[in-house]
């Protein structure tokens, strides 16, 4: 049964013609001033949905994006500062990207914020998707296998300081702590500090690949998993959300089908669907421009995603409308009763 | 409703506006969510 209600705000600034005739994702370029935008707005998202009931406010890490589309790069600072200025909100890590941090650097932050909000940030973590981001810090992406080997230690790490008093680890990335003297004796343990407040830690990650490794780590670390894009009957999430509950249950965990899962949907409420398409389309466009470059759009041809940059071919490609992405059930648009369904 | 048919274990749902929503119009929206149709889930 539904009983919570979160929204995720990767962390856009409002954008000037917008639109597959619009400006091209490549020419924005945001003055520091537009791109700072994204700090208020994230506080008046934060007051309305603390206001209003929702359960959980999703923010999104990301790096060096001078076209707008996502700029807060310290969830985990931000989300201390809305904790702050709202009253029973929780503000959610979706998601810190492991391979940009030190595992126990992204640990302490978190437990830090842990303490400071009573316990009010969720813990999220991912493997990113912007070569611009991950390989500027020096992980690798391009190379799946190695990121995915990465990622998984650092969370191995991530846990075992979350969990033991003091641990140790040595793995393929990571020797800790180092044989090293220290103040007589030669360190062997290290006690994370502080640890959290509120253990275990409830932990989300992106379902994305859905692959039996993937899932397998999650069951094996009881990590709770977001799925974007509806829940479409027949499509591609139902089996995600079968193959997640049989994970769950190799590892031991026998849950109801959806259960341990968020799913996620985009959505627009009108007097009615043709006046919703309307007035969300040119939204729906700004995220085609956005993320079909980044092969987050099933089912283009490499014409057509090359015809997303440019703004005197990108009406003419047969790109996906916002009525498809209804049919598909990834999207909600219309009267609140027909959401409601 | 359907999904919470569908996902018997489902508690948790996310919802929201895509990258290139104005401020203005998340604000709306959420707020319209929140009134015209969370209550039925209550």
């Amino acid at each position: 049964m539904i009983t919570k209600f979160g929204s995720l705000f990767a962390g856009h600034v409002d954008l000037d013609n917008e639109g597959l005739d619009g400006t091209a994702a490549n020419e924005r370029w945001l003055s520091d001033e537009r791109l700072a935008e994204v700090f208020p707005k994230s506080e008046a998202i934060a007051r309305l949905m603390d206001r209003t009931g929702y359960d959980t406010f999703w923010l999104a890490e990301h790096h060096f994006q001078r076209e707008g589309y996502e700029c807060i790069p310290n969830i985990l600072m931000l989300a201390l500062h809305l904790c702050h200025i709202t009253r029973n909100i929780k503000i959610g890590c979706g998601f810190n990207i492991a391979p940009m941090w030190h595992p126990l650097r992204m640990a302490e932050d978190y437990a830090t914020a842990d303490w400071l909000t009573g316990g009010r940030v969720i813990f999220g973590v991912g493997r990113g998707y912007h070569t611009r981001e991950v390989e500027v810090f020096g992980a690798p992406l391009r190379d799946q296998d190695a990121n995915r080997e990465l990622f998984e230690e650092q969370v191995e790490i991530i846990f075992k300081s979350f969990n033991e008093r003091a641990f140790s680890h040595q793995g393929k990335y990571y020797t800790l702590p180092p044989q090293v003297p220290y103040r007589g004796y030669e360190l062997s343990e290290i006690t994370l500090v502080p640890r959290p407040k509120t253990l275990p830690v409830e932990c989300w990650q992106p379902v994305v690949s859905a692959s039996p490794r993937a899932l397998d780590f999650m069951a094996k670390h009881g990590i709770k998993g977001i799925i974007g894009g509806g829940a479409a009957p027949g499509g591609a999430n139902e089996k995600v959300v079968h193959a997640f509950r049989e994970a769950r249950a190799r590892a031991g965990r026998e849950t109801k089908l959806g259960g341990d899962l968020c799913i996620g949907f985009s959505f627009h409420i009108a007097d009615s669907v043709e006046q919703g398409i309307k007035e969300a389309t040119p939204f729906f466009e700004e995220n085609i421009k956005m993320f079909a470059p980044l092969g987050f759009v099933p089912g283009l041809t490499a014409e057509q995603i090359d015809a997303v940059a440019d703004p005197k071919r990108a009406r003419q490609a047969g790109l996906p409308t916002l009525r498809n992405a209804i049919k598909a059930g990834t999207w909600l648009v219309g009267p609140p009763e027909l959401i409601t369904e | 409703m359907e999904i919470q048919h569908k996902y018997p274990g489902l508690e948790v749902v996310n919802v929201g506006q895509p990258v290139g929503t104005p401020q203005a119009v998340i604000l709306e929206q959420l707020e319209r969510f929140s009134t015209q149709v969370m209550p039925a889930f209550q």
